[in-house]
């Protein structure tokens, strides 16, 4: 009789993980393949327009790079949380917050005589700070679940924003579109000419080395990876691990809300109701696939910008985004699976009749 | 050399002719520990034996395999003679075995009635409260309990909660049920009770398996008592035919001569470390530390000997810092540190080697290397200011691998791939890599083979010999008084006795360790 066993493998290398992701996603994309077929679609076609579109084309590349960088930055703002079992899933609210506030920076305050887009990305990264430092001090102080009140944080922050494009915010030469006014020109941040793509890429990637930086090459980034996987060696050891918590929410949140200023500033120039199609969400599968890595996160995030980028080809096609949900969905699954699969080494042992462990005695 | 004893049960009361459970070379494995050795075991109807013994000794992982809790790796289990074989505690449970383990194995937020139904596969589909209330009363009632049947399992006492857990097991039917120190955790007037209802069991034909360390208590309501030690029988007999000390001599092992133990001539250091009547709080409203009064003095070793859960792991955080005392004050070197934080406990020169290695002492994640840092990161050597050098953290995880003799020595290895020894080693020589002015060394050296406690044991003496005052908290009675120069005896977070190796004995100890009351 032969029989399947599972043994539990110890120590992954690099190479290892690199592949069983990519392999992954090539499953998930041969699912997606009949799925596509079986719906009666051109599937060649349609992976054309998801793929080579946003990859092979300069309109479509600088697209898929524009769609990375809020995912990049939201992405580094779950890492890092996450690094240190903070489940913060409100990197949305926390991008709307810093939304707002680069928003009343641009439009609300007088002219400082220096140029606006800094101030608002300032404005930004410290609004989307305190709307992380509320759950986080909470949860340091109280034990409050940091999970409820991120999340509870992202419908408040949405919803605020959406009151404020219908009512006070809403623009006067917007044509009775609930939006604000556009920002002056002193307030987009500098693109590359002919293109949508702004220097948010360089302060996505900036930011990627300076977690790295901060979490591998700092004592402090130490004892936030030391916490992060037992909690209790960090007290022992003596690091103020409830301090750490908040600061690290409060990083968090910063990033998030950095995302939110510079989608704002670099693509946006107005503030719109729901104008983040889930980045802040989405931000939590990057850093998931990413393994929470700060050097991984905008390549997983540039992959994700392919299928948003390749999602909105597909709609041009004339065929549903709701495809595109379910690609995305697939890859996921499929990489969530090989990822626990990998943990396991699998063999086929032969049984003998007589191979039954000695000394149980059934009925 | 292996021994078998099944004497037949000399009871006063009703005497049946078979045993209800007969366990037969039980034998069960824990990585190289073997914690049950080809026991056997029976247990008659209407008794109530006694299985005592060290911790480690076995009693409780015997008790979890003939519960269902745990597999064995050889051996027969009949009850009421017929094989069976247990593959959870619901098959245990269906052949009327039942177990109240140290810690409740109840559903917090649910009522006592309902958690007595848990589990039931011969309840009806549909279950009427009032039928189910109605049971549960009857049978609190029949066994004497005040307990409201109704009161959500949260709302209870430690005692009601195993009186609950009694509950729960009867309902089932049991003809066996074991407690696993269940008076660890009461009052003495708790403990009385429970002792009524353990008599009341037994009166009505089942049999009560009791694992304790508590000598007094064994020989005032056991019928039998068994003695494990390292994972065997080493003694069965009725109660009445057992005298105290040799059960302590059973438990402890072959007594070692006065004579073996020579300790060093006591240092003459300054006094490094005063407590003075130190509380701290427990779970529960117990106090797990009762006005301790304690002086260690530079270059010498104290040894703090108790039965688990005696209050050692809460002197052990007090002194590292990890728990402030709720009461009482810490001096070291004279520094009032009462209430300081860890941090400034260790930059004191306060070290510590946990009890819990993986849990506490590292982190099992990271690497090695890293895991060396954990405890010096304020090290100029790792890095300047806020920056860490990664190279100086590789260098300190060879450093050490290389004077601990950790093998294999790489420093980017993860302490989740390191054996319990290797990670001891590792913790050792982090605490110690400068010469501490205190260590509290926290069973040090549990599970280690050999060689590896051949090495912490020196390094435990070198490092009292340059001046540093060590507090060892250990089980061992040969370590405890071939390492210290005086051991303190912790009984129910009180400290119970003082003694000096050169004036005591394995069993004077033994017997101190099971509180004031028990004497030869």
């Amino acid at each position: 009789m032969r029989r399947l066993i599972f043994h539990r493998r110890h120590g992954r290398s690099a190479l290892h993980d690199s592949l069983t992701i990519a392999g992954s996603i090539g499953v998930a994309l041969l699912a997606g393949y009949l799925f596509l077929e079986a719906s009666g679609i051109d599937a060649a076609g349609a992976y054309r327009a998801l793929l080579v579109d946003p990859l092979g084309t300069s309109y479509g590349f600088f697209e898929t790079l524009v769609k990375a960088i809020p995912l990049i930055l939201t992405g580094l703002a779950v890492a890092v949380a996450f690094r240190m079992r903070l489940w913060n899933i409100g990197a949305e609210g926390q991008l709307y917050a810093g939304a707002l506030a680069a928003t009343y920076v641009a439009l609300f305050t007088p002219d400082f005589g220096l140029p606006r887009a800094p101030l608002m990305l300032v404005a930004a990264c410290a609004a989307g700070a305190v709307w992380a430092a509320v759950p986080g001090v909470l949860r340091a102080t109280l034990g409050v679940s940091e999970i409820l009140v991120t999340l509870m944080g992202n419908y408040v922050a949405i919803l605020v924003a959406d009151h404020l494009c219908y009512g006070p915010w809403k623009g006067k030469t917007t044509f009775g579109f609930p939006m604000s006014d556009r920002f002056p020109d002193d307030a987009a941040l500098p693109a590359f000419a002919g293109t949508r793509l702004h220097v948010g890429l360089f302060v996505g990637v900036l930011c990627s080395l300076a977690l790295w930086a901060l979490l591998w090459r700092t004592k402090w980034g130490f004892q936030v990876r030391v916490a992060g996987s037992n909690v209790r060696a960090a007290e022992y050891a003596g690091y103020r691990v409830k301090r750490d918590a908040v600061v690290v929410m409060i990083l968090s949140g910063t990033l998030a809300g950095m995302a939110g200023g510079v989608e704002l500033s670099g693509v946006l120039h107005r503030l719109q109701p729901r104008f983040s199609p889930g980045y802040g969400y989405t931000a939590i599968l990057v850093a998931w696939l990413a393994r929470l890595h700060p050097l991984a996160v905008p390549l997983v995030a540039f992959l994700f910008g392919v299928l948003l980028t390749g999602g909105e080809q597909l709609q041009v096609m004339g065929i549903s985004s709701s495809l595109v949900d379910v690609l995305q969905g697939l890859i996921l699954l499929s990489v969530l699976a090989a990822d626990a699969a990998a943990n396991w080494r699998m063999a086929w042992v032969v049984h003998q009749g007589s191979a039954l462990s000695e000394g149980v005695v059934h009925d | 050399m292996r021994q078998s004893f099944h004497p037949a049960p000399q009871l006063s009361r009703e005497v049946t002719l078979d045993p209800v459970v007969e366990l037969r070379g039980i034998t069960k494995s824990f990585g190289p520990v073997k914690a049950n050795d080809h026991i056997d075991l029976d247990l008659w109807p209407g008794e109530i034996h006694a299985l005592l013994g060290a911790n480690g000794a076995g009693k409780s992982t015997l008790m979890s395999i003939l519960a269902g809790s745990y597999s064995m790796d050889a051996g027969t289990i009949r009850v009421r003679g017929r094989s069976t074989c247990f593959r959870s505690p619901a098959d245990a449970l269906k052949a009327g075995i039942g177990m109240v383990y140290q810690h409740s194995m109840l559903l917090s937020r649910m009522t006592v009635a309902e958690n007595m139904a848990v589990g039931d596969r011969s309840m009806p589909r549909i279950v009427r409260r009032r039928e189910l209330l109605a049971r549960a009363s009857a049978m609190a009632e029949r066994l004497g309990f005040p307990l409201d049947p109704q009161r959500r399992v949260a709302e209870l006492s430690v005692a009601e909660r195993q009186q609950a857990d009694i509950l729960r097991n009867l309902a089932r039917e049991v003809v066996v049920l074991i407690l696993d120190e269940p008076t660890a955790v009461l009052t003495p007037q708790e403990t009385a009770g429970l002792f009524a209802t353990m008599r009341t069991l037994i009166r009505d034909g089942a049999s009560v398996v009791f694992i304790s360390h508590r000598l007094d208590e064994v020989l005032h309501l056991a019928d039998r008592i068994t003695v494990l030690r390292q994972g065997r029988v080493v003694h069965s007999a009725p109660a009445v035919a057992c005298a105290p000390g040799d059960l302590v001599a059973h438990m402890m092992g072959s007594p070692a001569a006065r004579s073996e133990y020579s300790s060093p001539a006591p240092a003459p250091g300054r006094v490094v470390l005063k407590l003075q009547h130190v509380q701290a709080d427990g779970l529960h409203g117990v106090q797990s530390l009762t006005d301790v009064s304690l002086e260690v003095r530079a270059g010498e070793i104290l040894g703090v000997a108790g039965v688990a859960g005696a209050g050692q792991s809460a002197l052990a955080e007090v002194l590292a810092g990890l728990r402030a005392p709720s009461a009482g004050s810490i001096l070291v070197d004279g520094d009032d540190m009462t209430g300081m934080s860890a941090h400034r406990f260790r930059m004191r020169g306060v070290r510590y080697v946990p009890g819990d290695r993986r849990g506490r002492g590292v982190a099992q994640d990271l690497s090695l290397a890293e895991n060396a840092a954990l405890t010096w990161l304020h090290h100029p050597r790792l890095g300047r200011g806020h920056w860490l050098s990664r190279g100086a953290v590789w260098r300190m995880g060879a450093d050490l691998a290389r004077s601990e003799g950790i093998e294999p020595g790489d420093p980017g290895r993860l302490v989740r791939l390191l054996s319990g020894g290797t990670i001891q080693k590792l913790i050792v020589g982090r605490e110690t890599l400068q010469c501490p002015v205190m260590l509290i060394a926290e069973y040090p050296l549990h599970g280690l083979d050999v060689q590896a406690t051949g090495f912490v044991e020196a390094r435990l003496r070198a490092l009292a010999s340059s001046g540093t005052a060590i507090v060892l908290i250990s089980e061992d009675f040969d370590q405890l008084l071939s390492l210290s120069q005086r051991i303190v005896v912790l009984f129910r977070g009180r400290i119970v006795a003082q003694r000096r190796p050169e004036a005591t004995t394995p069993l004077q100890l033994g017997l101190d360790m099971l509180g004031p009351r028990s004497t030869p």
